[in-house]
């Protein structure tokens, strides 16, 4: 027999930690990790800053993705350095400990002076594992 | 300018050592309590599947405006307890009953 969390469930958890609330992408150059310590590795200075996270309407089987596209600020006098994670965030305010979720950039990216990251719509996306 | 494309691929999976039922609800429960608990020591929480919605309404309230939190502690029940308080006062208060009823809710 299966067991977990039933997929509307999933979808509602989805719903209401994602769209529901405000959320804010923060990119880092280290894995923030599950402890949602956000210190020392986001990125920081040169234009850096969090940036919204607009997800969709409804998840569908357990999962959530951007509606819109997120577009970073440029970095701006300096670089960000090799970005490797995404976390997304409860707060705007840079450093906070306010992960929610993070995960792995499919490929790090170098981001440096006049470079801009940007999600593209559905290229984020949160999933809740199925039931087993 | 350069504009650099990247996708990130988040799954949210049972980490703990416990039966998977549980694995999945607490590892959803730890997630939520991330935000909920910024610090130096985060609190570990096994939530049974009965009380997850629970845990939800806590988290969804826990991050409302002190303004919106400490209205809906005075318009209930437990109104006297935040007799005399600032919203951000009030505020306090009731997050950390939410703490504390999530805390009653774990099986450890």
């Amino acid at each position: 027999m299966a067991s977990g969390l039933t997929t509307a469930e999933r979808n509602r958890f989805l719903i209401e930690r994602f769209k529901t609330l405000t959320i804010y992408g923060a990119y880092c150059t280290a894995d923030p990790s599950d402890a949602a310590s956000m210190s020392g590795k986001e990125a920081t200075g040169s234009a850096y800053a969090r940036t919204e996270i607009t997800c969709g309407d409804d998840a569908a089987a357990g999962s959530i993705s951007n509606t819109a596209a997120v577009e970073f600020p440029a970095a701006s006098g300096g670089s960000h350095g090799l970005i490797t994670h995404l976390a997304i965030c409860t707060t705007d305010v840079e450093d906070a400990d306010t992960a929610i979720a993070s995960g792995i950039l499919t490929a790090s990216k170098q981001i440096d002076d006049g470079d801009q990251l940007v999600f593209a719509i559905g290229n984020i996306d949160v999933a809740i594992a199925a039931q087993a | 300018m350069t504009v650099k494309q990247a996708e990130c691929h988040i799954a949210i999976l049972p980490t703990l050592g416990i039966s998977p039922t549980r694995k999945r609800m607490a590892e959803v429960s730890m997630d939520i309590f991330a935000g909920m608990c910024a610090g130096p020591q985060p609190i570990k929480l096994v939530i049974k599947g009965k009380n997850f919605r629970r845990v939800m309404e806590l988290m969804t309230l826990h991050e409302k405006p002190d303004a919106d939190i400490a209205q809906r502690v005075r318009e209930s029940v437990l109104s006297s307890e935040v007799e005399g308080m600032t919203d951000e006062e009030a505020a306090a208060w009731a997050r950390a009953s939410f703490v504390q009823e999530l805390k009653d809710m774990s099986e450890e």
